[in-house]
C-alpha cells in the first residue's frame, strides 16, 4: 500500500484495499456464475479541505467507490475509515453522525430529487431526519441555504419539475450542505449540465469549499473539469488506481500510459495548437474477466512481456505522485 | 470558403406549433457548407442545432413541426421542393446522418449487417449477396474487427464505440456528399471519442465528403472543423473560420462560452483561475425575450439590445456576427 503521502495531519477519509465484486446470477436458481470486479483493491485518502478528483471511463468503478463511501453499497473486502473510524463497524449513534458528516451530490438532477416534494422540503429533509431543529429553525436554515446556492427563497414551495437542470443541481447542493458536512461525494455533478451552466456550478462548489472548509471527492470523466477543481487526481482503469498525482503534476508529467492517452485524447479548444495524440486501440475490457497482469496491457502502446504476467503495484514516485506501471521500477 | 457551396441553408425557419404556443426552434438561419469541408455547428441544448439537421433532411415531424420558410439548396436544387420519394433517394445516398445515440438509432431487431445491406439494396439495387460483400468491406473500413462475424451481430451485442462505427459505416455506405453528424461522440468515453473522431476525419479526407459536425464540445470543433457556426436560441449569433472564432471571438455569447470551459493544462500554466460564468440560463424557446435573445445574460447590453434584434453582419471576410455592441463598437 505504500507509505502515507500526506504530510498535513491525518486524512479525513481513508480507503484501504477496497474491493467490491458484484455477483452475476444465472439460471432459475440464481446461482453465482461469476463476479464483476468493479473495484479491486483501491487505496486512497482525502485530507481535510482537499478535493480529490477521481477520473476514469465508464465502468471503471469510480462511482462504485463513491457508493461504498456513502454506505450505499457494502464493500466485499477492505476498509473505509472516516476520521479514523471504520465505517463498517459503526453503531447507530455513530451512523447518525457519519450520515451527517458525509453527504452526496449526484449526477442526474432529474432523478435525485423527489418529484412529489417541494424543493423547500427536499432541502429541509436532512434537518428533519437528524431531528435537531424546530420547524421554525428548519425554515430559516433552508432559506439561508437557498441564498447560499444562489436560488431565491421564494422558490421554496415549488416542485422540482419547475426548475432547469442547473437550478436542480443547486437544490441538490443545498440539500447536501444542510447538515454542515465535512465531506461531500460529488458523483459527476456537472456532466448532465450545459456548458455555460457547468461553470456556474463549478464556481459555486469552489466558493462553498472555501467558505465551509469542505472536502470533496470529485468523481467525473471529464479531465479538464477534474483538473480545474481538484488538488489531487486519481486515475482509475478497470477497478484499479493506475496513477495518483497533484493536479498540475498529472497534467505536466503524466506517467502511466493510460493517463497519458487519456490526457492526449481530450480535444482542446485552441485550433492552432495541434497536439500529438495517442489513440488507444480497442476498448475497455469487461470487468467480469479482466486481463491477467496489468489490466491495461492489451491496449497499452508500451506493453512489455512482464505486463501480461505480473500485476504492477501502486508505487510512490516523487512528491505525492504514485503510479502503478512496470515502466517505473 | 474557397469552394462553391455544396449545401446552402437560406433563411430557414422551423417552428413547432404546440398547444402552449409556437416554438421557434430554428429562426431564420443561413449558412453554407463547401465541398469537402467540415463545418462545426455549436450551441447548447435547445439552441436548434439538431432541428437544423433534421430540417435539412426533411425529417421534421409534422405536425407539430413545420418548415415555415426558407430554402435548403443541395448542389443548387431546393430540397424542400422534392417529393417524399425523391427525398428518400437523396437521404442516405447523397446526404446521410450519424446520430448521437447509436443504440436508439439502430434497429434492434435487425443485425447490423442487414441494416447496411439495406442501404445498398435500396439505393444501388444490388443483390443481397453483393450487398453483403460491400457491407463487409464497409465494416472493415470503419475498423470493426472480424467484420465477417460482426455482420451477423445485433446492435445490443456491440459496445457503444462499435455501434457508432457501424452507424458511420451505414452513413458512408453510399459515399454521400454530405454527412450530418449530430453529437456523434457525446455518448462515448473519452478515449473512444478520440478514436471515432479520428476515424471520421480520416474517412472524410479519403472520400472528400463534407461534414456538418453538430456538437457542444468546443474542443472537437476547434480541432476538426474549418468553419464554425454558433447558435443561440434558434439563431446564428456568430459564424467564422475556426481560427478567428477561437482566437478573436466577437459575440459576447461565444466569448462567454469559451471562457466558461476549463482548459486542460491552464492551471499548470497560470495558477488556478475562476471560471467565467454566463449568468442566468438559456431562455425557453416559447418565451423569448424581445430584442437580442442573449441580452438578459449579456454584460454588454444596452437600451437598443432590449428592443431591436441585431442583424447578422459580416464584420470581416467570412466572419459574421449579430450583436449591437460589436456593430456599434461599445
Amino acid at each position: 500500500m505504500g507509505e502515507p503521502l500526506n504530510t498535513e495531519g491525518k486524512p479525513l477519509l481513508e480507503i484501504r484495499g477496497l474491493k467490491k465484486y458484484f455477483p452475476i446470477k444465472k439460471g432459475i436458481f440464481r446461482r453465482d456464475a461469476g463476479w464483476v470486479q468493479a473495484v479491486d483493491g483501491v487505496s486512497l485518502h482525502v485530507v481535510k479541505g482537499e478535493t480529490l478528483g477521481l477520473v476514469g471511463e465508464s465502468g471503471c468503478g469510480k462511482s462504485t467507490i463513491g457508493r461504498c463511501i456513502l454506505k450505499l453499497l457494502d464493500p466485499t473486502d477492505g476498509e473505509i475509515l472516516f476520521e479514523g473510524k471504520n465505517i463498517g463497524g459503526l453503531d447507530s449513534a455513530g451512523m447518525k453522525t457519519f450520515r451527517r458528516k458525509v453527504q452526496a451530490i449526484f449526477q442526474d438532477p432529474y432523478s435525485s430529487l423527489n418529484p412529489r416534494m417541494s424543493v423547500g422540503r427536499i432541502v429541509g429533509e436532512p434537518l428533519l431526519v437528524q431531528g435537531r431543529h424546530s420547524e421554525a429553525e428548519r425554515e430559516e436554515r433552508v432559506e439561508e441555504l437557498f441564498k447560499k446556492v444562489g436560488l431565491r427563497p421564494e422558490y421554496m414551495p415549488r416542485y422540482p419539475h419547475e426548475f432547469s437542470g442547473g437550478q436542480r443541481q443547486r437544490i441538490g447542493i443545498a440539500r447536501s450542505l444542510a447538515l454542515q458536512p465535512d465531506l461531500i461525494v460529488c458523483d459527476e455533478p456537472v456532466s448532465a449540465l450545459d456548458v455555460s451552466i457547468q461553470a456556474q456550478v463549478i464556481n459555486l462548489l469552489d466558493d462553498l469549499k472555501q467558505e465551509f472548509g469542505l472536502s470533496y471527492l470529485f468523481i467525473a470523466h471529464d479531465l479538464s473539469v477534474v483538473e480545474h477543481v481538484s488538488d489531487r487526481i486519481a486515475v482509475m482503469y478497470l477497478g484499479k488506481i493506475v496513477e495518483v498525482a497533484k493536479d498540475t503534476e498529472l497534467y505536466s508529467r503524466p506517467l502511466h500510459p493510460y493517463a497519458r492517452a487519456l490526457l492526449s485524447a481530450i480535444p482542446i479548444p485552441r485550433p492552432l495548437q495541434k497536439k500529438k495524440r495517442t489513440i488507444l486501440r480497442g476498448e475497455v475490457p469487461s470487468p467480469i474477466n479482466p486481463p491477467a497482469g496489468c489490466r491495461f496491457h492489451p491496449r497499452c502502446p508500451e506493453a512489455m512481456a512482464v505486463c501480461g504476467r505480473e500485476e504492477p503495484v501502486l508505487k510512490a514516485i516523487g512528491d505525492q505522485h504514485q503510479v502503478s506501471c512496470f515502466l517505473y521500477p | 470558403m474557397e469552394n462553391a457551396a455544396l449545401l446552402e441553408v437560406r433563411n430557414l425557419r422551423t417552428h413547432f406549433f404546440l398547444l402552449e404556443g409556437v416554438v421557434r426552434a430554428v429562426d431564420n438561419i443561413s449558412f453554407q457548407v463547401g465541398e469537402g469541408e467540415i463545418v462545426g455547428l455549436v450551441g447548447e441544448s435547445g439552441c436548434g442545432k439538431s432541428v437544423t439537421a433534421l430540417s435539412i433532411l426533411g425529417l421534421i415531424q409534422s405536425p407539430p413541426g413545420q418548415i415555415v420558410s426558407g430554402e435548403v439548396l443541395f448542389q443548387g436544387n431546393d430540397l424542400r421542393k422534392k417529393t417524399p420519394d425523391q427525398m428518400r433517394k437523396i437521404r442516405g445516398d447523397r446526404i446521410s446522418m450519424i446520430f448521437q445515440e447509436p443504440m436508439t438509432s439502430l434497429n434492434p431487431v435487425y443485425s447490423i449487417g442487414d441494416q447496411i445491406i439495406e442501404v445498398y439494396t435500396e439505393h444501388y439495387g444490388l443483390s443481397r449477396k453483393e450487398a453483403r460483400e460491400k457491407a463487409k468491406e464497409m465494416l472493415e473500413k470503419v475498423q470493426i474487427p472480424s467484420p465477417a462475424k460482426r455482420i451477423y451481430e445485433y446492435p445490443h451485442q456491440l459496445s457503444g464505440g462499435m455501434r457508432q462505427r457501424a452507424m458511420i459505416a451505414m452513413a458512408l455506405a453510399c459515399k454521400p456528399a454530405v454527412i450530418l453528424a449530430d453529437e456523434p461522440t457525446t455518448a462515448l468515453d473519452v478515449t473512444i471519442q478520440a478514436q471515432i473522431l479520428e476515424l471520421m476525419v480520416e474517412l472524410q479526407q479519403s472520400t472528400g465528403t463534407s461534414i456538418i459536425l453538430i456538437t457542444h464540445n468546443l474542443g472537437a470543433v476547434a480541432e476538426y472543423a474549418r468553419h464554425v457556426v454558433v447558435m443561440y436560441a434558434g439563431k446564428i449569433v456568430e459564424e467564422a473560420p475556426v481560427v478567428p472564432l477561437f482566437d478573436s471571438p466577437l459575440h459576447p455569447y461565444t466569448v462567454g462560452l469559451l471562457n466558461s470551459i476549463p482548459h486542460l493544462g491552464c492551471k499548470s500554466a497560470g495558477g488556478k483561475k475562476r471560471l467565467e460564468e454566463i449568468p442566468g440560463m438559456v431562455p425557453s424557446l416559447d418565451d423569448l425575450p424581445l430584442g437580442c435573445y442573449f441580452h438578459p445574460r449579456c454584460l454588454r447590453e444596452r437600451e437598443v439590445c432590449r428592443k431591436e434584434e441585431p442583424e447578422l453582419l459580416e464584420i470581416c471576410p467570412g466572419h459574421r456576427v449579430s450583436c449591437w455592441a460589436v456593430r456599434e463598437g461599445w
